[in-house]
Formats: C-alpha cells, structure tokens, sequence
C-alpha cells in the first residue's frame, strides 16, 4: 500500500512543481538513406522518419496520460546530415532541411535535430555545403535544428570553423530578423558534443548508436527549489552536505520518473531504450528555474560571489542522484543556464547580477554553455567566433560539453528585451566588449591543439 | 483445513496483537496473514488462519469469546469466502485515483459505485483532512483509492467518466498508473 507522504508528495511534484519528462527524443539513423541523387535522398529520408516515428507522439501521450506526467516535448535527432548528404551543394543541403521540417511536421513532432557536422578536426565538402547552408535552411523550416562540432578534448578546437560559425549565427540572424533572430535559437556550437542528447536545439544521433532509440531528457529545477525550500526552512538550517544530499535524492525522483516513462514508450514502439538525460531544464515559468534555486540557498540571485560553487555542487548532485536512479546515463546531464528560457536568469541578467562574463565562468561547472544568450545585433562576427572559442576552451580542456547558442538580435543594443515567446521566453540583451581587434584573432585560423591527456598533477 | 477470517475492533493500545495471536495459537488456530489499521485511536485487525477441519467455527469463536473476555476487545469468527473476488494480478493494472477538494458528502459512494460500475475493485481507500480552505467554506479532503483495474476497461471512457464526475463535484482528480509512486518514492 502506499503511504500519504508518498502521494501527496508525488501530487504536489506535479501540481506544484512542475514536474514533467521534458523530452522524449527518437534518435533515428539515416545513413541507409544516403543517395547522389537528392530525389532519391529526401524521398528516402520522408519515408524512413515518417515510417519510424508515426506513433512517436501518440505513444508518449498515452504513456504520459496513464502515469499522470506530460511528455512535454516530443522530437527526432538524427545522423549528422553533413555525412550522409555529403556530395550536394548548399542549395541542396537546404533542400534537404525542408524534407526533415515536413516529415517532423507529418509525424507531429516538435523539433528534428541533426542538421549539422562534426568539423573538430577540419571539414569535408559536405560538411562546408551544410554549414553554408544553415542561415537559409533555418530560416526556411520551423522544426529544423542544426548543431556544429568544432572542438574536442581529443582533438582540439577548429578555428577555422569557429570563424565560420560567427559568420554562419550572424547571417542566420540575419535572415530571421523579423522573428528576432529566432533562427539562431535552433544552431548550437558545441565542443564535445555528446552522441545520444534528447535535448534541442544540438540533440543529433552519433554514428556509434543504434539505428533507432529512444533517449530521454527529464526536468525538474522547481521540484529541487521546492526540496531546497523545505530543507532550508528547518533548524537547524542545513550544511552544504545536507543540501547536496538533497539535492541528489530529488533528482533522483526525477530521474526515476524518466527512466519508468522511456522504457515504457521504447518498450511499445519496439525499439531500445538509450538514455536519460539528467539535466535540470528549466521554463520561463515562475517555480520551474534554476537560477531560483540559488536564491533558495541564500544568494541575492545567480551571477552573484558564491554562484559558481554553488552551481558546481548542483551539477554534481543532479548527476549523482540521477546516475543512481538511471541504467544508463547519457546527454549533458546536469544543469542547464539558458538565459531566456529561465525566469530566474533573465531576471538576475536583468537586475544586473548576471553579466556575460560571469555566465562563461558559471559554464565550466555546469552542463552546457552560454546558452540563448541575447547579444547586441551589431555584435560582429569576430567577436561571436571569439566568443565561441573561449567557451570551446573551457570545454576542451575541462573534457566536458560545452556549448554556444548565441542570438545577435538586428536592431537591438544592450539592455532592450527580447521575446520570443514559449518556451524561449525572454532576455534583456546583454552587453558584450565588441572590439574590432577579435577580427585580426579570429582570422589567424588554424586549430588550437588538444591537451595533454596525462600530466594531469 | 478450513480457512477463516476473525476480525478485531478495539481502541488501540498495546498488547493488542500479543493477546489475539495468543489466544489463536492456544485454540489451535494457525495464522496465515494479518492486517491492521488504526482510525482515530481505534484498532482494527484482521487475521486469516486455518482450523483443524473437525472443529466447529461457533465453537471457535465461543471459545476465542472467552479467551479475551475482560480484554475490551470485539471480535467477529467468519468461514473465508471462496470466488472470483478481485481480479487476480496480470488481469489488472494497478492504478492510484487521487480526490483533492471540499469534503462533501457522496463523494465516495459517487465514485465506488462508477468504479462498481467498471468492474474495478477499490484495493484500498485512504482519506487524509487538509483542514479548513480559509474562506469558512468548509474543509479541504483529500482521497486516494488504491484500484485494480482490469486490462478489459476502456481506459478512455473510465476516465473520462471519472473526470466527469469530479468535475461535478467541484474535485481535482488525477488517475496514474501506480508503479510512478512507487518508482519515485521507493528503491
């Protein structure tokens, strides 16, 4: 039988809390659909996701209705695009992102990831047409999302590609301007990005995975403010071990919660089951953020001293409980800081306790990067490759995933608001140290070697 | 071996256990499962055991009478029922229906008789009081039923008929499978 506590806490994790599995993502390859001919390429893509996923979102919705959680997101990643459409030009990589938005729009999904290229260690001639492609392929298509590699701890960072992707964010800004820059919400560029994410815009499926399998990421920064809030209002007021402790067995809930709701949706369309993605994935909603959280322990707001260890020990804690909770652990797993798409953040940015600078440093202990990050539109792309390459940096030589998703909005200088509406929410601009020196640095180009990966003392 | 249930009602203290278990095992009386609760200080527990075939249940529970005379405990010696009962695991998915919102009468007679309706048995039945809402319109309940419901119900019609009639009686509901409970709160 269950106990009271058992159901009215799991009640108020709902009611109250936001819980919610936040994505549940069909990785699908479709490299058994490369072609020369792109007639025969994109009628064999339409057919291979809308075959596959047909049932993707009416299971996730019974599933989510039988235990009572919403699977607020359904999605399809699939094989890096710029491997399998490698001999086409870039009008023709566009082409091929319209295929992938009408197949995700015919199986009712919300994104399709995967329209990207992994360029760590230089380009092939598909991977040039891809990133050629993008401005106009996000701007032409809604549910397409395009994340580039351009750095590993194994292999070091492609500068080369970090000058292109300045110049590929501002031209994607570009040709969105009248949507403030939405296309640059769906192009990410990552330094180790991890093979099995569920989570958009940068989820793709890696060449080592199977040829269709269900990875989910789960939420839950209310549900951890809320166990915060509790543990805080005790006395004595707990020590940072005791907030770790809860810490890791909220997420552990959480995690729980992903791990019974994937396999059983995995489990009904017949395929494997991949992963759970242990990460904190907060909305613009009040009660469902992360940088609340670092109110509920006693800061003045996120950005402000005591931040970053604060954000470390979180990190840490979500990937401890949930590893537990979880067969298998994949992803970004861990806290996501997504300046828009979090009440808490936008507001600390807005109040002035958040600054860009303090944001990178918040990205070296936490599961992603700067990420929906609001900039000055006449940001150059200099200083956005530089940017870039700071953050691929930290990613490097840290051997952790890091990420940019930056949106230069035409028209807009530090301090106006954006936005853009659901999920995406809204940010102030911030303000970024634009100095046309970036220029003379982005363009020595090259690559910035790996580390040593011993020598570790 | 006939298998029988005896019932005991008390207020709760202890020693409760000890004496019937006692008594039981002095009349011959082998315990197979026991279930106890307590409501507002008072003790119920039922126990199932088995009696030599040749001995008479009247008898019995003359018998058990006298072994707790004096003890404030009633007590209640019934032959165990035989049928279809509930429907047996693997026929039934175990799900949790979940009433938040002004205490009212009919609530429950409301939904067991829909849930009768279904053919879906009540497993078990728990109200908790939320105390008063603060407005002095009365006082907030909240009412979970453990269910068994067999894999033959049209899931969308029970509950929507449930839905239906929470919504009538003003109540929040919810309907979750139960294994989310359990896999959120238990290892």
């Amino acid at each position: 039988m269950l106990t009271d506590r058992e159901v009215v806490s799991t009640l108020e994790m709902l009611k109250n809390e936001h819980l919610d599995v936040r994505a549940i993502t069909l990785g699908l390859s479709l490299m058994d659909c490369a072609s020369d001919d792109l007639g025969r390429l994109t009628a064999k893509i339409l057919n291979k996701i809308t075959h596959h996923a047909e049932n993707l979102v009416r299971t996730c919705d019974r599933v989510g209705e039988k235990y009572g959680i919403p699977v607020v997101n359904k999605r399809i990643a699939v094989s890096p695009m710029s491997a399998l459409a490698g001999p086409f030009s870039p009008e023709q990589m566009v082409k091929v992102a319209q295929v992938l938005d009408r197949a995700g729009g015919e199986v009712g999904v919300d994104f399709v990831g995967g329209f990207g290229a992994l360029v760590e260690k230089g380009f092939s001639r598909g991977d040039q047409a891809l990133i050629q492609a993008i401005p106009q392929a996000l701007a032409e298509t809604a549910r397409v999302c395009s994340s580039v590699n351009v750095a590993s701890s194994r292999d070091g960072i492609n500068m080369d590609a970090v000058r292109l992707m300045g110049e590929t964010v501002k031209k994607t800004a570009s040709l969105t301007a009248s949507r403030e820059a939405l296309g640059c919400a769906k192009l990410v560029v990552f330094a180790n990005i991890p093979p099995d994410m569920p989570f958009m815009a940068g989820a793709y499926l890696g060449l080592g995975e199977p040829d269709a399998v269900i990875n989910v990421g789960v939420s839950g920064p209310g549900v951890v403010k809320k166990a915060l809030d509790r543990a805080m209002a005790r006395t004595p007021r707990p020590n940072f071990d005791q907030v770790s402790e809860t810490i890791k067995h909220t997420a552990y809930k959480i995690t729980r919660v992903g791990e019974l709701m994937g396999r059983e949706v995995a489990a009904e369309l017949g395929l494997p089951f991949g992963v759970v993605d242990l990460s904190l994935a907060p909305t613009p909603q009040v009660g469902d953020s992360v940088g609340e959280i670092f109110q509920s322990v006693g800061l003045k707001a996120i950005g402000a001293p005591g931040s970053t260890a604060l954000l470390a020990l979180l990190n840490d804690a979500v990937k401890k409980g949930g590893a537990f909770a979880s067969g298998h652990v994949g992803g970004l797993s861990g806290a996501f800081i997504p300046v828009s798409e979090d009440l808490g953040i936008g507001q600390a940015v807005e109040m002035g306790y958040l600054n860009i600078e303090k944001l990178e440093a918040l990205t070296a202990v936490c599961s992603v990067g700067l990420d929906m990050v609001s900039v000055p539109g006449d940001t150059s792309a200099a200083t956005i490759s530089a940017i870039i390459a700071d953050e691929m940096a930290i990613g490097m030589i840290n051997h952790k995933t890091t990420a940019v998703r930056l949106i230069p909005v035409p028209g807009k200088k530090a301090g106006d608001k954006v936005h853009y509406g659901g999920l995406l929410g809204w940010a102030k601009v911030m303000d970024v140290a634009d100095y046309a020196e970036a220029a003379d640095f982005i363009a020595l180009g090259g690559r910035i070697p790996a580390p040593v990966h011993s020598l570790k003392n | 071996m006939r298998r029988i249930l005896v019932t005991i009602v008390s207020h709760d203290r202890p020693g409760i256990i000890h004496q019937v278990s006692r008594a039981l095992a002095d009349l011959g009386c082998a315990v197979f499962e026991v279930s106890q609760t307590t409501l507002m200080g008072e003790f119920a527990g039922l126990f199932s055991g088995g009696l030599p075939a040749e001995k008479n249940l009247a008898g019995f529970g003359d018998d058990l009478g006298r072994a707790l005379a004096g003890s404030g405990l009633a007590h209640w010696v019934a032959e165990a029922q035989t049928g279809p009962g509930a429907p047996p695991p693997g026929e039934a998915e175990p799900y949790v229906l979940t009433l938040r919102g002004l205490d009212q009468g009919g609530i429950i007679p409301e939904f067991s008789g829909s849930l009768a309706g279904f053919e879906v048995n009540i497993d078990n039945l728990r109200t908790v009081a939320l105390g008063s809402d603060g407005a002095g319109g009365g006082h907030q309940v909240l009412m979970f039923f453990e269910l068994s419901v067999p894999r033959s119900v049209n899931q969308r019609g029970f509950r929507q008929a449930l839905s239906l009639m929470a919504e009538e009686l003003g109540l929040e509901m919810s309907l979750q499978h139960r294994n989310i409970f359990e896999a959120i709160h238990r290892l």
